[in-house]
């Protein structure tokens, strides 16, 4: 009898313990689902205008500004730059896998990829595109902190791709709305290369899309680039924006 | 004087065995600095002359930076500082003429551009280029050290690239291109600059080989110095700026990053008024910024006289330059022309400056460094070696001398004697024999240049001034080899000296 009144403790134990840490830990997989649903429009697309702000010591500001049109559910995107004058026309195609930069001065395309920045900026190619965390990552692990004033889940990302621009990402989602408010980016030698901040969302649709980016390039000190995004829109574009033909058209 | 020499060579001849080996080993001595000064004179020699006649030149005259300046660029920790343009570069290129000494000049500015392939699978490549822009005339004149192999140099005022054979088989190796690239196929390349990313399609004109091998000289491409300038975006000046609002560059006057989260980043909900129609299409353009209204005026849209494009066109007579680079008679003037360039340069407050070849070459002058080095290092444990050799035989010379030093002490021989006694005879063997060592030195070297060994790879051609090793003499090295090795028998004779001086006259009688 008292063994019986053992083995039902223990096991009411177990089995309360089991439902704690089933609930206490969040899942983190329909997190990174979430987060890339939230930024990405797969339902509808999207352009808005973004101006770039590069500081680097000892050298003057650069400014840039770019017309982006974003098609998700087919992995397209096109980005315009519009100033300044002598960058003006100069384009980025985005389809599939594959980047072209186009030069209105000796119109023609060359070949890029996601990994390369966008100009003198310390933003990436993959940073104008949708989100794909859940496809590319999966967490290794997680801890809870606080960043400002907002508790965050703290994730460690390992990527399970080689297509990736960062095998390793830190994350900051705020606990109680799914949007990141900090990454850093790690090489595969574990070193810190460049931290972005998130401070300011815009809703969009019934999306979330971040309307000031700080980028903080941890290797060069002092370097950085804030991304400000402004009019946006999920207006239906025309097919032939996603074409080489359209940044060529644009330009004449 | 010569009493002490006679007292010397008999002495000497007396004990002729120990004066052999001490004579012998000094023989050696100076053999060895002989052969290895020429050697490292070779070597220096050679290295110079590949850097100095391949692509550097003795002087190089750049604008002032903070950070490092090469041929290759700034040594900037972010690895993008600009190379500045030469201020004044009329005034400077007037100046020059006047300076006695100077045989040519070229001017040159330096680029890195990725290099593509049209029609090229979009996986393969890209490849990087270092891209010397140059006026060809001059720059031919100055460096002749090109053979085109195939097509021919750039003409002046003619567009195009001039590639090395190695970077041409580089090149079709990456993108997997069999028939590779050649003379009259045109390239890709986009580089980074002032003005962001360019693209220009430049067409291969020749190919060329290294008469003599140079570090790096191998990756240089040459392009006409006006699309060069054009793909940095050079002589743009002053387009307007882009005004901002304090919302764009709020974020980068705060370092407190974590202060950018003290208020909710929910700024609420988007307008959405932009609408992209067929007619508005190719009007994108016309959006000045993003402050304006989204929605775009179709009567404004981009006509075709109206493209985005901005006109780069720079003058061909420019003076817009990086570098120049000069050639002098020999090395020793270029260090006087250095020296007087910066004077004029501060006294005229034009912020440039005048370097030797080492600074032009950058990072792959270090190897001459790291050669010289381990040389002179090498040079020393040799001295050292022969000081500890020396100076051991002396001493049991000496010891063995004891009683003749005290009978000559005895019989009233002063201390400065007996010094001026033992320094004299090891002058004596150092003279003598140093210069038999000599003789055999530039003996061996005759035989080494003789029987002339090749280089059988590019870093031992940069090393032996070219394909063949030819020692290249020099008095003041074999004399100096001689001159040193006297110097380290007195050195060495310095302990030996102090235990002939401590000899107590009864004792050593007693000895015997």
């Amino acid at each position: 009898m008292r063994k019986n009144i053992i083995l039902i403790m223990t096991t009411a134990v177990l089995f309360f313990a089991s439902l704690g840490f089933v609930f206490g830990e969040p899942d983190f997989d329909k997190m990174l689902e979430e987060i890339d649903e939230l930024g990405s429009f797969e339902d509808s697309d999207f352009s808005c205008v973004y101006t770039f702000v590069s500081e680097k010591p000892g050298e003057e500001t650069e400014v840039t500004q770019a017309r982006m049109f974003r098609r998700d559910a087919n992995e397209q995107f096109v980005m315009l730059i519009l100033k300044p004058e002598y960058q003006k026309g100069q384009g980025y195609l985005k389809v599939d896998d594959n980047v072209w930069f186009y030069d209105p001065e000796s119109r023609k395309f060359t070949h890029s990829s996601m990994k390369e920045n966008v100009q003198n900026s310390e933003a990436r190619n993959s940073d104008m595109d949708g989100l794909s965390l859940a496809e590319d990552y999966e967490v290794d692990s997680w801890e809870t902190g606080k960043l400002g004033n907002f508790d965050s889940y703290i994730l460690t990302l390992e990527a399970l791709n080689n297509e990736v621009t960062y095998p390793r990402l830190k994350i900051w989602v705020r606990t109680d709305a799914t949007i990141v408010l900090k990454e850093e980016d790690y090489s595969l030698s574990d070193r810190l290369m460049r931290t972005t901040y998130f401070p300011k969302y815009v809703k969009v649709g019934d999306k979330y899309v971040p309307s000031q980016i700080l980028i903080v390039d941890n290797l060069q000190e002092g370097e950085k680039t804030q991304l400000t995004m402004k009019n946006p829109s999920t207006a239906e574009l025309p097919d032939s924006v996603f074409s080489k033909a359209y940044i060529e058209r644009v330009n004449n | 004087m010569p009493v002490l020499l006679r007292i010397a060579v008999r002495n000497l001849r007396q004990h002729s065995s120990k004066s052999l080996i001490i004579g012998i080993i000094m023989a050696v001595g100076v053999m060895i600095l002989v052969v290895g000064n020429t050697l490292i004179n070779t070597i220096d020699t050679g290295i110079e002359r590949s850097f100095i006649d391949n692509y550097t030149g003795n002087i190089m005259i750049t604008g002032e930076t903070k950070n490092d300046l090469s041929l290759f660029g700034v040594r900037s920790p972010s690895g993008l500082e600009e190379t500045p343009t030469i201020p004044d570069f009329e005034m400077i290129k007037n100046h020059l003429d006047e300076i006695p000494g100077i045989v040519s000049a070229a001017n040159q500015i330096t680029g890195f551009g990725i290099i593509n392939i049209e029609k090229v699978d979009e996986d393969k490549g890209p490849y990087m280029g270092l891209l010397f822009g140059i006026e060809p005339e001059q720059y031919r004149e100055m460096f002749s050290n090109t053979i085109i192999s195939e097509g021919h140099f750039l003409a002046p005022g003619e567009e195009g690239i001039l590639m090395s054979r190695s970077n041409v088989d580089t090149m079709n190796e990456i993108f997997e291109l069999n028939p590779g690239v050649g003379v009259g196929d045109k390239i890709l390349i986009t580089a980074p600059g002032s003005a962001g990313f360019k693209i220009r399609e430049v067409e291969i004109k020749g190919i060329y080989t290294l008469e003599h091998e140079s570090e790096a000289a191998g990756y240089i491409s040459y392009i006409d110095a006006q699309t060069l300038r054009v793909m940095k975006g050079m002589n743009l000046g002053n387009q307007g700026e882009v005004e901002l609002s304090d919302e764009e560059t709020s974020l980068l006057s705060d370092d407190s990053f974590d202060a950018m989260f003290e208020v909710d980043a929910f700024t609420g909900e988007a307008e959405l008024d932009f609408e992209m129609t067929e007619d508005n299409l190719f009007s994108i353009l016309d959006l000045d910024s993003a402050g304006d209204e989204a929605v775009i005026n179709v009567e404004d849209m981009f006509s075709e006289d109206d493209a985005g494009a901005v006109d780069t066109e720079v003058p061909a007579e420019s003076f817009t330059w990086e570098y120049i680079l000069l050639k002098t008679e020999n090395q020793r003037s270029a260090a006087r022309i250095i020296s007087e360039l910066n004077i004029w340069f501060a006294d005229n407050g034009i912020s440039a400056t005048a370097q030797d070849w080492k600074a032009a070459a950058g990072p792959f002058s270090t190897t001459a460094d790291v050669i010289r080095i381990v040389f002179n290092i090498a040079i020393i444990l040799v001295a050292i070696v022969a000081i500890i050799i020396m100076t051991n035989t002396l001493v049991i010379n000496v010891v063995e001398r004891t009683a003749e030093i005290g009978t000559m002490r005895a019989l009233g021989a002063h201390k400065g004697f007996i010094r001026r006694m033992v320094t004299t005879e090891v002058f004596t063997i150092s003279v003598i024999f140093g210069f038999i060592g000599m003789l055999v030195g530039v003996f061996v070297l005759v035989i080494v240049g003789w029987i002339g060994f090749e280089a059988t790879n590019p870093f031992l051609e940069i090393l032996f001034a070219g394909p063949i090793l030819k020692p290249v003499y020099s008095a003041s090295s074999v004399f100096g080899s001689w001159v040193t090795v006297i110097i380290i028998g007195m050195i060495a004779n310095i302990y030996p000296l102090r235990l002939a001086l401590k000899v107590q006259p009864i004792k050593a009688m007693m000895s015997e």
